[in-house]
């Protein structure tokens, strides 16, 4: 049942040999060495590393909202800079990525203004989409009104609301407790399968990397490459406990574990 | 007992002092029998017939009219200056050492200059009231512009928005709370500049008519148009403030 569709609608999305330096006081800091990847469309994919390791920069870069030093990322035969309605980027920090002054219902309808849609299609589209996330009765609520758990559920149909062929989300869930991180990533796997978008998942929690996605990829501490990458064959729909369960869900995460944890972040246990 | 008074009695104890005070007026002013000081109620019985016969409202309209016009000015290019300074480099590079210049210039300063240029018409009262209104929420604008938070940015980039809408939907309301603190700044030195301009060269307002009156011996209506001022300056802050309440709901004040 896993969502992969084979519509020509959802282009490839192809990065290659991205690199980026910041100017340092000693010299120049490299972030991200050479990253290359390819995602089949609508594929869901997770991208771990150490902290540290660049994976915002990165995404911020396939993104197009932070231009490379080197490489390019393309969607389809296009540059992603040129298809920006296209590429929606979900913030870890809701709280400063969610208008204070607008209403869930005027959050969710920006991207909507900006495609130049009619006054009655965003209203409609709007509804639908604050539905979807679990928002109905919230659309006229201010962000201050409601929790974190709900404030990232807006910016997440604020995003969708767009249609994007492919949706960027950095660490989305890392500052909401426990029990709300689980009904998130219940949320995401459920949008996932009805709308299929192609996801770019970056986390530090190798749980949630294998529970969510279709693939992994593991990032070498910065200056960051790809280290490995895990296919990770666990049947959709997933459940919340059962599937954490499997032996084999237990296994990627062991290598997952290994693979990450190899690169130093925990000496004692491996030397 | 005491702390139930305290509690009913500490709201009103700032309308009572003012209250005591002009009780303290009216009996040095029946006293002393000084011109310069006549009993407070006299002064207004003078306010009051001045008020309903008209001669003071008519002064008091072409100094709001005058106000407003030099402080619409000042609020529009100092939020567009502002702004163009808060979102470019070279702008701020380019414009903030002139700022700094002409900042500290106290603006009474430049009423002879607008007097060579402008005549002693109503131009040049408005320009001064504008130049002066100005900086502060030029300053105000510009620092609220810089101080937005790179990701809210971002967040309208990566949603598609143009130039545009990213100005009109999330830097300009972004900025807002600082724009408004230029602006009730701004409000205040309007007072004082509609007042120096006009007591410098007018032949109507309400600056003007405290001077003529205080010329012309007429010490309570002196007082009146003073008094005049205060309420003034006291309605227009509170509608200052109720409007911003309004504008800044989603806002948490820190202050």
């Amino acid at each position: 049942m896993a969502a992969i569709p084979v519509s020509a609608r959802r282009p490839e999305l192809r990065v290659r040999e991205l690199r980026k330096q910041f100017p340092a006081p000693t010299g120049t800091l490299v972030a991200v060495e050479s990253v290359s990847f390819t995602t089949a469309p609508g594929e869901f994919l997770a991208i771990v590393g150490p902290s540290g390791c660049g994976k915002s920069t990165l995404l911020q870069m396939v993104a197009g909202l932070l231009l490379p030093t080197a490489g390019e990322v393309t969607l389809g035969a296009q540059p992603v800079t040129q298809q920006r309605f296209d590429v929606i980027y979900i913030f870890q920090q809701y709280t400063k990525s969610i208008l204070p002054w607008c209403t869930v219902r005027e959050n969710v309808q920006l991207g909507l203004e900006a495609r130049g849609f009619g006054r009655q299609e965003m209203l409609e589209l709007c509804r639908e989409y604050i539905h979807l996330v679990g928002l109905t009765s919230f659309g006229n609520y201010y962000p201050r009104q409601l929790s974190g758990g709900m404030q990232q559920r807006v910016a997440i149909a604020r995003a969708l609301v767009c249609q994007p062929k492919v949706l960027l989300m950095d660490e989305p869930f890392s500052s909401v407790d426990a029990v709300t991180r689980v009904s998130l990533q219940e949320l995401t796997l459920r949008l996932w399968d009805q709308l299929h978008p192609t996801v770019l998942f970056v986390t530090h929690d190798l749980d949630e990397a294998v529970y969510l996605a279709q693939r992994v990829l593991v990032l070498r501490k910065s200056p960051s490459v790809v280290l490995q990458e895990h296919s990770i064959d666990l049947p959709y729909p997933r459940h919340p406990l059962r599937t954490r369960e499997l032996p084999q869900f237990l296994a990627h995460r062991h290598a997952l574990f290994e693979a990450v944890f190899s690169q130093g972040e925990l000496p004692e246990l491996y030397h | 007992m005491l702390g139930l008074n305290r509690a009913i009695s500490s709201r009103w104890l700032g309308v009572l002092f003012v209250v005591a005070l002009l009780l303290l007026w009216q009996g040095l002013g029946g006293v002393m029998q000084l011109t310069a000081l006549p009993p407070v109620s006299e002064i207004l019985a003078v306010w009051w017939r001045v008020l309903i016969s008209g001669e003071l409202p008519q002064e008091i309209a072409p100094s709001l009219g005058r106000m407003l016009a030099g402080y619409s000015l000042a609020t529009v290019c100092g939020i567009a200056v502002g702004t163009f300074m808060g979102l470019t480099r070279w702008g701020y590079h380019l414009l903030e050492p002139l700022t700094e210049l002409l900042r500290p210039i106290p603006s009474p300063a430049y009423v002879p200059v607008a007097i060579l240029f402008l005549g002693l018409g109503d131009e040049m009262k408005i320009i001064i009231i504008g130049i002066a209104c100005f900086f502060p929420i030029l300053v105000n604008t510009y620092s609220g512009v810089r101080g937005i938070d790179l990701i809210l940015i971002k967040t309208g980039e990566t949603l598609g928005l143009s130039r545009a809408l990213l100005l009109r939907k999330i830097i300009f309301p972004a900025s807002l709370p600082y724009i408004l603190t230029g602006m009730r700044v701004s409000l205040s030195i309007a007072m004082i500049m509609i007042v120096i301009s006009e007591m410098v060269a007018a032949t109507s307002g309400i600056g003007f008519y405290i001077l003529l009156s205080q010329r012309s011996f007429e010490v309570h209506k002196m007082y009146a148009g003073i008094f005049t001022l205060a309420v003034l300056g006291y309605l227009l802050n509170s509608l200052f403030v109720a409007m911003e309440k309004r504008v800044l709901h989603w806002h948490i004040r820190n202050d």
